[in-house]
C-alpha cells in the first residue's frame, strides 16, 4: 500500500512554546510577516477566553493540513498542476509551474488572500502565503539603510559578509522546491519533503520539545501516528472538518485539560 | 557524444515547431475555451490530452497555421526570422513571397509554408515595414497538401484590408500565374556576394543551434510576447518614430483597453494569469494591477479568470 503521510499533534504535549515554527522558518527559509502574508508555514491560533481569574489561554499549532480532497489542487488553473498530490499524499507545490493567480489560497479553507491585523494576535491565518510581484522574498537581506548609521551592520552587509541571501540560508535540495521562493508565486508547507525522502523528520517534529508532533504513514496500522491516533479515538478532531476537505493533520487530548 | 552524432544532429531537420507551454492560454487556465490551434489544424497533429497540448511530428504537414491561429505565441515556428526576410525583401518594388513547400513556385522570398501569415498582426507588421504592398504566391497550393491555407489567409488579408494604416500596405493572393508578373530580382556583383554570404550565415547559426540541447522549458511565470507582436512593435518604433503623435494615435487604434470595475479586489491574479505580462503588478500594494496596453494580445484570459468581473478587455478592430 502507499504511504498516506499524515500527523498527530497532541496538544496535552504541546506547550506552546513555538519552538515548530521556529524550526520551519529556519529550515524552509521563509520570509518575514508583510503585506498580508504571513509566510508561516507553521503557525499559531491563540485564543484568550473568559474572565480574570477565570481565563483560559489555548495555543493551537496550524499547519497546511495537507487534505486528501485538497481544494487547493482542484482549483489551479495550470496543466500540468503547480499545485498538486504527491504519491505519499502530500500536498506539494511547482514554482516553475506556479503563475501566482492564488486561486489555491482562495479555495483553501485554512488560507486567506490577505491577512488582518487579528492575525497578528493568533486570531487568524493562512498556510498558502503569496510571495508579492516584483518584490524580492528576502529584502530584508538586500537593505542598505542601518538602524543606527555607522553603528550597526545594514541587512545587505550582514548577508555580504556571511556570502548568502538570507544569512542562515539553508540551501537543501528538494524535488520540485527551490530552497528560497521566487516573487510572484504561492509558497506553502511541503511536509519538509527534502527531509522525509531521506529518512528524516519534518523540522517542526524534529524541533518540538514537547514530542507533541506525531509524523508518519497513516496507512501503516504499526506506525506511532496511527497508535496514537486509536489510543486517543475519542479526542480525535481535524480543523473545519465539515469543510470536506479530508485534512491529515489530526490533534488529539486537550490543550490545557489533562483529564481528557 | 561519438563526433559522428553530432554531424548527423547538425544535418537532421529540426522540428518544425516549438512548443512554449508557459505562453497557452489553457496550459495557465484550464477553463479556458481556446482551441484554436487543434480546431485549426488540418491534419489533426495537435491533441489536447490530461497533461496539455501534444505535437504529433508523424502528422504535422507543417502548414504552420497553427502558429498564426494562437493568441499568445505558445506554438511558433522554428528557425524563421521574419527580420531577416525583411531585410531581403526591403529592395524590392514589387515584392512576391513563396514557400519552399512548392520550390519551382516564383519568389523573392521563400518560408517553410505561407500559412504562417493567417495572421492580421503579422501582415500589418510585414506591410507596414516594407512601407507598400506584398504580393503571395498562392499559384501551386491547391495541388499542395497543405490547401487548407487558403481559407484562413483569405480571411487574415480580409482582416488586414479592414484595419489597414495609411502608412502600410495591402496584401494580395495571387492564384493565376498569368498575373504573377513576377520581375526577377536582378543585382550587381557585390549585392550577389553579399546575398550569399548572409545566407550562408544563417544557415550555419541554424546549423549550429541544433547542436545545442534544447534549454529547460521557461517557468510559467515567464511573460512573452508572440513573435508577430514584437515584430509589430520594433516595426512601429522605426516606421513612426518620427511622427511620435501618430505613433500614440496608432497604438490607441491597434491595442486593446482595459476597463477595472469597482468589484476588483486587488488580488493580482490577473497579473499571474496573463501570459504576455500586459497586466503588471501595482505600483503599490492593495491598488489596481497596471496595464500595458502594446503588451495585451486581447486573449481575455484575465476578464475570464476573474471570478469578481474586475476588469474587461476591449478589443479594437
Amino acid at each position: 500500500m502507499s504511504k498516506k503521510y499524515g500527523m498527530v499533534i497532541d496538544l496535552h504535549q504541546c506547550v506552546g512554546c513555538g519552538a515548530c515554527a521556529l524550526g520551519c522558518k529556519n529550515e524552509n527559509n521563509t520570509g518575514d510577516r508583510a503585506d498580508g502574508q504571513s509566510h508561516n508555514w507553521a503557525d499559531f491560533v491563540m485564543q484568550t477566553t473568559g474572565v480574570f481569574p477565570q481565563t483560559r489561554y489555548t495555543q493551537m499549532p496550524v499547519l497546511c493540513n495537507h487534505c486528501s480532497d485538497a481544494p487547493c489542487v482542484m482549483a489551479c488553473p495550470v496543466t500540468p498542476k503547480a499545485m498538486f498530490k504527491a504519491d505519499d499524499n502530500t500536498t506539494l507545490h511547482n514554482q516553475d509551474r506556479c503563475i501566482g493567480c492564488r486561486l489555491c489560497q482562495d479555495a483553501c479553507p485554512y488560507s486567506q488572500l490577505i491577512l488582518d491585523e487579528t492575525s497578528n494576535q493568533g486570531k487568524n491565518y493562512s498556510v498558502i502565503s503569496f510571495n508579492l510581484h516584483g518584490k524580492s522574498t528576502t529584502a530584508r537581506w538586500q537593505d542598505k539603510s542601518e538602524l543606527i548609521p555607522g553603528c550597526t551592520a545594514s541587512g545587505a552587509q550582514v548577508a555580504a559578509k556571511v556570502g548568502s541571501v538570507p544569512p542562515d540560508l539553508n540551501n537543501y535540495q528538494s524535488g520540485d522546491y527551490q530552497p528560497v521562493r521566487a516573487a510572484g508565486v504561492v509558497e506553502k508547507c511541503i511536509l519538509c519533503q527534502h527531509r522525509t525522502t531521506a529518512g528524516l523528520l519534518p523540522a517542526c517534529v524534529e524541533a518540538c520539545p514537547a514530542d507533541a508532533r506525531i509524523f508518519g504513514d497513516l496507512n501503516d496500522p504499526a506506525s506511532a501516528i496511527s497508535k496514537a491516533l486509536k489510543a486517543n479515538s475519542k479526542s480525535v478532531q481535524r480543523l473545519k472538518e465539515d469543510e470536506g476537505t479530508e485534512p491529515n493533520i489530526y490533534y488529539v487530548r486537550s490543550y490545557n485539560d489533562p483529564t481528557k | 557524444m561519438l563526433p559522428g552524432s553530432h554531424t548527423l544532429q547538425a544535418l537532421a531537420p529540426k522540428d518544425l515547431l516549438k512548443i512554449r507551454r508557459g505562453s497557452c492560454v489553457r496550459h495557465r487556465f484550464a477553463k479556458s475555451s481556446c482551441r484554436q490551434c487543434f480546431e485549426i489544424c488540418p491534419s489533426k497533429a495537435l491533441e489536447w490530452r490530461d497533461d496539455g497540448l501534444n505535437w504529433d511530428l508523424n502528422r504535422c504537414q507543417g502548414c504552420l497555421l497553427c502558429t498564426a491561429s494562437c493568441p499568445a505565441g505558445a506554438l511558433q515556428g522554428s528557425e524563421i526570422s521574419f527580420v531577416a526576410l525583411l531585410q531581403e525583401l526591403t529592395a524590392i518594388e514589387q515584392p512576391i513571397l513563396a514557400c519552399s513547400s512548392m520550390p519551382e513556385t516564383v519568389g523573392h522570398a521563400r518560408l517553410p509554408c505561407l500559412g504562417i501569415l493567417a495572421d492580421p498582426e503579422l501582415l500589418l507588421a510585414v506591410t507596414l515595414a516594407l512601407g507598400r504592398s506584398i504580393r503571395l504566391n498562392l499559384t501551386a497550393c491547391t495541388e499542395c497538401q497543405n490547401a487548407a491555407i487558403i481559407v484562413p489567409l483569405e480571411k487574415a488579408v480580409q482582416q488586414h484590408g479592414n484595419r489597414q494604416s495609411a502608412t502600410a500596405g495591402t496584401v494580395e493572393l495571387i492564384f493565376d500565374t498569368a498575373a504573377l508578373d513576377f520581375v526577377e530580382r536582378s543585382c550587381s556583383r557585390r549585392e550577389f556576394f553579399n546575398l550569399l554570404h548572409n545566407r550562408s550565415k544563417r544557415a550555419g547559426v541554424c546549423v549550429a543551434d541544433r547542436l545545442k540541447t534544447d534549454p529547460q522549458q521557461a517557468a510559467y511565470g515567464t511573460k512573452q510576447l508572440p513573435p508577430s507582436r514584437q515584430l509589430l512593435l520594433q516595426v512601429l518604433q522605426q516606421v513612426l518614430q518620427q511622427t511620435p503623435d501618430n505613433l500614440e494615435q496608432s497604438k490607441n487604434h491597434l491595442f486593446p483597453r482595459r476597463i477595472t470595475r469597482a468589484d476588483c479586489r486587488t488580488c493580482t491574479g490577473c497579473v499571474g494569469i496573463c501570459p504576455t505580462g500586459a497586466l503588471l503588478p501595482p505600483t503599490e500594494a492593495g491598488a489596481i494591477p497596471n496595464f500595458s496596453a502594446e503588451r495585451c494580445i486581447g486573449c481575455r484570459l484575465c476578464q475570464d479568470f476573474c471570478m469578481q468581473s474586475g476588469l474587461e478587455i476591449i478589443v479594437t478592430d
